[in-house]
C-alpha cells in the first residue's frame, strides 16, 4: 500500500475509533441519566447508526477511490 | 414450572421516587429551547452538500494533491465532519433533555443538566416553598406557550429557575396548589391538585378524570419489556436481546438507587433461573407471566 494511502487510512481510522470512545462515553451517560421509558435509547440508536453509516461509507469511498483509480 | 413473576421492575420515573409518589408535572424543557440548535444543526449539516458539485467540479481542490489523494482528502474531511456533528447533536441534546421539573404530591424536583458533566439535582418539599411564579419571554416562548418558574423558598436568598417549561401558568398553579394543601396538612396520598387541570406531562395538559398520561403508564412499556425478557435465552445473542439486557440492567440499577436492594438481588436472582425455552403450557397462557 503506498504510503499516503496508508495515512489517510490510520488518519480515518483513528477518527473512527475517536467517535467510538466519545460514543461509549454518551453510553454510559445515557444509561446513568436517562428516565424510564424516555427517548434516550432511540436517539443514541439513532446517532449510532448515523456514525456506523458516515464511517461505512467513508471507508467504500475511499476503497473504491483507489480501485477505480 | 411455576410463573415467571416480575413484580418488582421499577416502575419509577425518576431516582428516589415513593413507590406510591403521584406524579403531576413531568416537563422536560420545550422544544424551542433546542430550536437554535435544529437550525444550527440542520445549516451546518446541508454546508458539506453546498460544497460538493464545487469539489466534483474541481473548483475546490489542493493543487499539491494527486487527484486519488485529493479525493480521499476531502472524504475524511467530510467525513470527519459529519461525526463531530453527531457527536455535537447528542451532547447538545443531551444538555436540553435531561432538563427536567417533576411535581409530585410530595415534593417538586428540579434537574439541571449543564453539559455532560455537570448535573444538578434540587428537591424542594412544600413547606419550604414561599412563592412561585412564572415568566414568558420573547416571541418564540409567547407562541409555543414556554417560560421560566420561579420558585421562592422559605429561609434562602436562593431562587429556584426552572427554565423553558411548558405551561409555565399551569404548572405555577398546580404547585401553589399542592404547597397550600400541604401547609393545612392534607396527607401526601390525598393531595391532588383542585383544579380542572391537574397535570402537565411531557407538555400535554392533563384534566381531571382523564385517562392516565403517558409518563404514568411506564408501567404498559415495562410490561411488553418484561415478556420478552421472559421469553429470551439467559444469554443474549441478538442485538435486540443484548439491548434489552442492558435495559433490564438500567432497570435494576434504577430500582437500586431506590433502597430496595434486597428485593432486587432476591429477583435477580430468580431470573437467573429463567429457562432458556418456555414450555408449551406457559407459551399458551400468556396470564402466567404476572406483570
Amino acid at each position: 500500500m503506498n504510503p499516503a494511502t496508508a495515512t489517510f487510512f490510520v488518519l480515518y481510522g483513528l477518527i473512527a475509533i475517536a467517535y467510538v470512545v466519545i460514543s461509549i462515553v454518551f453510553f454510559y451517560h445515557i444509561g446513568r441519566y436517562s428516565y424510564l421509558g424516555d427517548a434516550s435509547k432511540r436517539i443514541f440508536l439513532l446517532y449510532t447508526m448515523f456514525g456506523v453509516s458516515i464511517i461505512t461509507v467513508t471507508f467504500i469511498f475511499m476503497i473504491l477511490n483507489h480501485i477505480v483509480s | 414450572m411455576p410463573p415467571v413473576r416480575f413484580q418488582n421492575i421499577p416502575q419509577a420515573v425518576f431516582p428516589n421516587q415513593r413507590n406510591d409518589e403521584k406524579i403531576f408535572v413531568f416537563s422536560r424543557r420545550h422544544l424551542v429551547d433546542y430550536f437554535f440548535y435544529i437550525v444550527l444543526l440542520s445549516v451546518l449539516g446541508l454546508l458539506p452538500l453546498v460544497a460538493l458539485p464545487f469539489i466534483i467540479t474541481g473548483a475546490i481542490g489542493i493543487a499539491f494533491f494527486d487527484p486519488v489523494y485529493e479525493r480521499d482528502f476531502f472524504a475524511l474531511i467530510i467525513g470527519s465532519y459529519y461525526l463531530l456533528l453527531a457527536v455535537v447533536f447528542l451532547a447538545s441534546w443531551i444538555n436540553y433533555y435531561y432538563n427536567a421539573i417533576i411535581v409530585t404530591d410530595e415534593r417538586v424536583v428540579d434537574i439541571y443538566q449543564a453539559g455532560l458533566f455537570n448535573r444538578e439535582v434540587n428537591e424542594l418539599v412544600y413547606e419550604q416553598i414561599e412563592d412561585v411564579s412564572f415568566k414568558i419571554k420573547g416571541f418564540l416562548n409567547t407562541m409555543f406557550h414556554a417560560g421560566d418558574v420561579e420558585i421562592q423558598t422559605a429561609g434562602s436568598e436562593r431562587k429556584f429557575v426552572i427554565k423553558r417549561v411548558s405551561h409555565p401558568d399551569v404548572t405555577v398553579e398546580i404547585i401553589l396548589e399542592l404547597a397550600a394543601q400541604a401547609k393545612r396538612g392534607v396527607n401526601m396520598a390525598e393531595r391532588v391538585p383542585d383544579l380542572a387541570t391537574i397535570g402537565v406531562i411531557n407538555g400535554q395538559l392533563v384534566g381531571r378524570g382523564w385517562k392516565g398520561p403517558p409518563v404514568m403508564n411506564l408501567e404498559k412499556n415495562l410490561r411488553s419489556t418484561t415478556r420478552r425478557f421472559a421469553q429470551v435465552a439467559s444469554e443474549p445473542t441478538t442485538l435486540r436481546e443484548r439491548m434489552d439486557c442492558w435495559w433490564r440492567n438500567h432497570c435494576y440499577s434504577m430500582r437500586a438507587t431506590f433502597g430496595e436492594q434486597d428485593e432486587t438481588i432476591m429477583q435477580s436472582s430468580k431470573l437467573k433461573e429463567l429457562p432458556t425455552e418456555t414450555s408449551e403450557d406457559e407459551k399458551t397462557d400468556d396470564k402466567m407471566v404476572d406483570l
